[in-house]
């Protein structure tokens, strides 16, 4: 019964009988499926062949734009070779730089060293013999057979004082020097009021100090 | 199997067979080489950063050629391709004459190739030189003389060192007191041995 109102008409509603046999109506059935499916098909069909375009004008614009950045690369380039002069000049400079850097690692600034030996001397006494010793460019230092260590510089100074209070002096001072690892007497004597003492001073990387080109300046906008 | 189901199958299997085609043949391909090309533009826009700025130093020195040039010579000077001794003595003179000391046994060897040496100061700058130098261009000479003077002057003649124009590296230095021809030291006057290197770089 309920099969049966379900097809009922509303009140007011035009009664309607299908008196189609089943063969037909199944064929109705089958030709709307197959039209929905060709429907669906052409649906899918546009949207494929519309996103396969979207791809493809997308990989024509990224194509476009690496054409326009190559073609500003060779631009620069060109504009870059009207200044070829200058490129092999800064070249040279940056060699001659780097030739610079390495050969002067191992420099260290006697004369700042020299000046503070000579204001740590003790008043009325003097530097009798002085050697300072660094490696060379290509050496290494040399590791000492005392301590194990190997000082960068060492420096071995006779200072006549007329006191020994005034060596003393002369070995805290040169703690407060750049670099500064250990100190031993070698030699001490003492004649006619005069303290002659012989010492070694040692000293790691810090007492060097690698030089600055005078060719490097600064100019405005380059590094 | 009916009919309708068949057609409805068939139709599913051409609609997945069109997406499935656009999916691995069109799309995929094309997303892939989209990545590719804009990797390679985004690569090559970096490196047209990097050569505008090499551009822009370019202008800046051509704008300061003279500046530059300046800058140039005084590092070949520092460095030369050449052992050039004749200049080299004629500084270390005038730079004796400044200083009120006396140059004596000068002696220059020839240049022979320069070994990178394993760094004391482990400092960066120092590495990206040392990885920067060419093989073979640098070279050294050993370079020894002596001078006579009292300390201050040795102490004002080593400072003036480091504004020669040519640069000289003093690995060692030794002095006593100097002695006349009696035996006898003047005052305060000392004898001081210098040890140290030249450089040139470039030269055959």
């Amino acid at each position: 019964m309920a099969k049966d109102n379900g097809r009922l008409p509303e009140i007011g509603q035009m009664a309607k009988a299908d008196f189609l046999p089943p063969r037909v109506k199944e064929l109705h059935e089958g030709r709307k499926n197959r039209h929905n499916l060709a429907i669906a098909t052409l649906i899918i069909t546009v949207l494929s062949v519309g996103t396969l375009l979207a791809f493809r004008g997308a990989e024509s614009a990224s194509v476009r734009n690496l054409t326009q950045i190559q073609n500003d690369a060779v631009k620069i380039l060109d504009h870059q070779n009207a200044y070829s002069d200058m490129v092999s000049l800064i070249q040279e400079s940056k060699d001659l730089d780097a030739a610079y850097v390495v050969a002067s690692e191992r420099n260290v600034d006697w004369s700042l060293l020299l000046g503070r030996i000579q204001a740590s001397v003790p008043a009325g006494g003097s530097v009798t013999n002085l050697t300072f010793t660094s490696p060379s460019s290509e050496n290494s230092p040399v590791a000492n057979g005392t301590t194990g260590t190997a000082p960068v510089v060492v420096v071995n100074v006779t200072v006549a004082s007329p006191s020994m209070r005034g060596v003393e002096y002369f070995l805290l001072d040169a703690r407060q020097w750049p670099g500064y690892e250990n100190a031993s007497i070698t030699a001490l004597s003492q004649k006619d009021g005069v303290v002659t003492v012989s010492m070694q001073l040692n000293f790691g990387a810090a007492a060097l100090n690698p030089g600055q080109s005078q060719g490097i300046v600064k100019i405005a906008g380059v590094n | 199997m009916k009919a309708k189901s068949a057609w409805t199958l068939g139709g599913v299997i051409v609609i997945l067979l069109i997406v499935g085609s656009n999916l691995f043949f069109g799309l995929i391909p094309t997303a892939m080489s989209i990545q590719e090309i804009n990797a390679k533009a985004k690569a090559s826009a970096a490196q047209n950063l990097s050569r505008m700025h090499y551009l822009n130093i370019l202008r800046n020195r051509a704008k300061n050629k003279d500046h530059f040039y300046v800058a140039i010579s005084k590092q070949r000077n520092e460095i030369p391709d050449s052992l050039q001794v004749v200049e080299f003595m004629n500084q270390l003179d005038t730079l004796a004459n400044r200083y009120n000391v006396t140059v004596a046994n000068l002696s220059v060897a020839l240049p022979q190739g320069f070994a990178v040496p394993a760094s004391i100061t482990h400092t960066a700058g120092f590495a990206s030189a040392a990885a920067a130098l060419p093989a073979g261009k640098l070279m050294v000479a050993p370079v020894s003389l002596s001078l006579k003077g009292t300390l201050s002057q040795v102490e004002g003649f080593m400072s003036g060192l480091k504004s020669m124009p040519r640069y000289l590296l003093v690995s060692s230095m030794s002095s006593q007191p100097s002695q006349d021809a009696t035996g006898k030291a003047p005052a305060g006057e000392m004898i001081a041995s210098i040890s140290g290197q030249i450089f040139t770089y470039g030269g055959q």
